[in-house]
């Protein structure tokens, strides 16, 4: 098949590849059924994109895409590239403005029968206590800069220091909640400002807290490594860095547009603006970066806090009851240096994963020790009418993806024909009727955010698991949900 | 030139993930206060005449489109971080040099804190996907895309 001036050939039934051509150091590869294919190449430019992706210095073996591929700004969301440390180059378009949006999932010993008859009281007081929506302040006091300083510097552990969860959430977390090399002092006040008011808090759009009950367990033994079984009530967060981050990236996309001509990168694309890995404006990038994704992790672990609490009082039951752990938390948005084979050879790289998931295989070093067997779990959040996914990573992964797997659904409408087709319902009942409660900061919100807006997830996890990229352990469907 | 939201002429283009706008005015001035306004609109659908807060933004940038995504970032940013709700713009200058555009403009609105339940939409950026500032027929364009 072609596209614009491009050959693309199958692979197989989960892959094609787009042949370098033009400018592009490497191919494109697309991970997606025949159907998806024809929808990606008929609707955005999100497969152009692929192909902008191509022509960073320094990338290795292929610009890639799961299959939740579309549309995003320089990177498309789902596209994952690895650039080489020393001939390479860092970009905040492979990012995004939301550094670190990840997910997070904790898993309790009660049952969908044990909550069912509690979730309105329970999603009425998460979301009274768990900020929602727009430049929502935190449930916690506004922070000072010493604070900002601490947890940026300190990631993770910043939070667990001030009485929000334990020491043994940080193994349950990517780099275990914190990106080295962070520098507060490369952080611009105008994002230290946005930051302060805003830890402990969901956010808009997307971001969501989820009640979710385990209707389906597809691998016994990873489930139970995990600590999961069916009928389980968990819960599911995913938000990010806020308005903190959104300044970072934004600080930082003019001074790498800079870079780009000061180094003499030519790229087709102005938000694939970027440096040299080992130049100074990309190091700089690099600790602003890890500053935003330090206040992420803090982010998720303290609204984590605040949602175990709710349990506890709503339910009046004792936290050895509840038993309330968090099983992991994933980043979906970043850029780390790790190291993969090339030719052979282990090189330490620059890994952009914008809207991709780590997905680290059985036996990996930077995995936690209870899951050294089961391979990483691997979050995909659905919408909020339909189901969510565990799976965990492979040794595939590492070979084909550099360890990295899909990340969610993706939008099928926009927001406003979305809004259009909400008109003149009851959409809240509507969700009832699903068998979800949903509070959210307004109708508008709601509208938005309904099942017909998105696409089957399903179709997605079921590409990376015929690809054996990453492999479906239990789908989570909702029962409460509160959104921003 | 007082810009206020009824001077402005923008409209939403649709967008799969996020929002955009195209806007339109007969000077670089009225174009840049139309997708000021019409950002607003994103953000919240209650306009209030009020103007007991006065605000002056000065920048330049090295080009054009660099200034539109500054002016638009700049309001974005007052009101998200300083609940500065825009009502009118009395007077918004444009000079361009051989080396600049320089910006001068003089806001006024109200603090948004006492009414947070207005605010509808965060803006986490402006982008510069698909921008485009154009001068055809003695009317200045542009469409925006603003990641929400």
């Amino acid at each position: 098949m072609k596209y614009k001036t491009f050959q693309i050939e199958k692979i197989d039934d989960t892959l094609f590849e787009v042949a370098a051509a033009g400018g592009m150091r490497v191919p494109g590869r697309i991970y997606a059924s025949e159907k998806m294919m024809g929808t990606i190449l008929r609707e955005d430019e999100s497969l152009q994109q692929v192909i902008n992706v191509a022509h960073l210095p320094g990338i290795q073996k292929y610009a890639l895409a799961m299959p939740d591929i579309h549309w995003g700004y320089g990177f498309p969301i789902g596209g994952v590239a690895a650039t080489d440390l020393e001939e390479g180059v860092v970009s905040p378009g492979g990012v995004g403005y939301d550094i670190n949006c990840g997910v997070r999932l904790a898993r309790t010993d009660l049952c969908e029968g044990d909550v069912r008859p509690h979730i309105q009281k329970l999603v009425s007081n998460l979301y009274n206590t768990i900020p929602t929506g727009i430049g929502s302040s935190g449930a916690i006091k506004k922070l000072s800069e010493k604070d900002m300083s601490g947890l940026m510097r300190k990631g993770m552990s910043w939070a667990v220091e001030n009485g929000f969860g334990d020491a043994d959430d940080l193994d349950h977390t990517e780099e275990q909640g914190c990106l080295p090399g962070a520098d507060p002092a490369i952080v611009s006040k105008r994002a230290i400002e946005r930051g302060k008011p805003q830890l402990g808090t969901l956010g808009s759009g997307n971001h969501f807290l989820e009640i979710d009950f385990i209707d389906q367990i597809y691998r016994e033994q990873e489930a139970a490594d995990m600590g999961l079984f069916p009928q389980q009530i968990v819960i599911l967060i995913h938000t990010g860095s806020r308005g903190c981050s959104y300044q970072i990236c934004d600080d930082f996309l003019k001074v790498l547009t800079r870079a780009s001509q000061t180094y003499h990168i030519t790229l087709p694309d102005r938000q694939l603006a970027c440096a040299p890995i080992r130049s100074s404006e990309g190091e700089d990038y690099f600790s602003a970066m890890a500053a935003g994704a330090n206040f992420a992790w803090n982010n998720r672990q303290v609204i984590m806090s605040l949602a175990r609490d709710v349990f506890l009082q709503t339910l009046s039951i004792s936290a050895h009851d509840l038993n309330f752990k968090l099983v992991y938390d994933v980043s979906h948005n970043i850029a780390k240096i790790e190291e993969h084979k090339i030719n052979g050879w282990v090189k330490k790289l620059c890994l952009h994963r914008k809207g991709a998931t780590r997905a680290f295989p059985p036996g990996h070093p930077d995995i936690p020790s209870s899951y050294q067997k089961t391979g990483q779990p691997v979050l995909v959040p659905g919408d909020m009418g339909r189901y969510s996914y565990i799976c965990v990573g492979t040794q595939k992964a590492m070979e084909e993806t550099f360890g990295s797997s899909c990340h969610g659904a993706g939008r099928l409408q926009s927001r406003k024909k979305a809004k259009a087709m909400g008109r003149g319902r009851d959409l809240i009942s509507e969700m009832a009727k699903m068998g979800v409660l949903v509070q959210a900061h307004g109708y508008q919100t709601v509208a938005e955010e309904m099942p017909y807006a998105y696409k089957d997830v399903a179709t997605v996890v079921d590409v990376m698991d015929k690809a054996g990229i990453s492999r479906k352990v239990a789908r989570l469907k909702p029962i409460g949900v509160i959104k921003g | 030139m007082i810009y206020t939201l009824e001077t402005s002429r923008f409209n939403e283009i649709e967008h799969t993930a996020d929002i955009g706008l195209s806007g339109e005015g007969e000077t670089l001035p009225a174009l840049f206060a139309s997708l000021a306004f019409g950002m607003l609109q994103i953000i919240t659908k209650v306009h209030r005449q009020a103007d007991e807060i006065r605000r002056q933004i000065t920048f330049d940038e090295p080009s054009v489109d660099d200034l539109l995504i500054r002016w638009l970032s700049e309001i974005n940013y007052l009101m998200q971080v300083n609940h500065f709700l825009p009502s009118s713009i009395p007077d918004l200058k444009i000079d361009e040099t051989p080396d600049a555009f320089l910006l001068r403009a003089c806001l006024h609105g109200s603090d948004s804190s006492a009414f947070p339940d207005m605010i509808e939409k965060e803006i986490k950026a402006v982008t510069y996907h698909q921008l485009a500032v154009t001068n055809q027929d003695k009317c200045y364009t542009a469409r925006v895309i603003f990641d929400i």
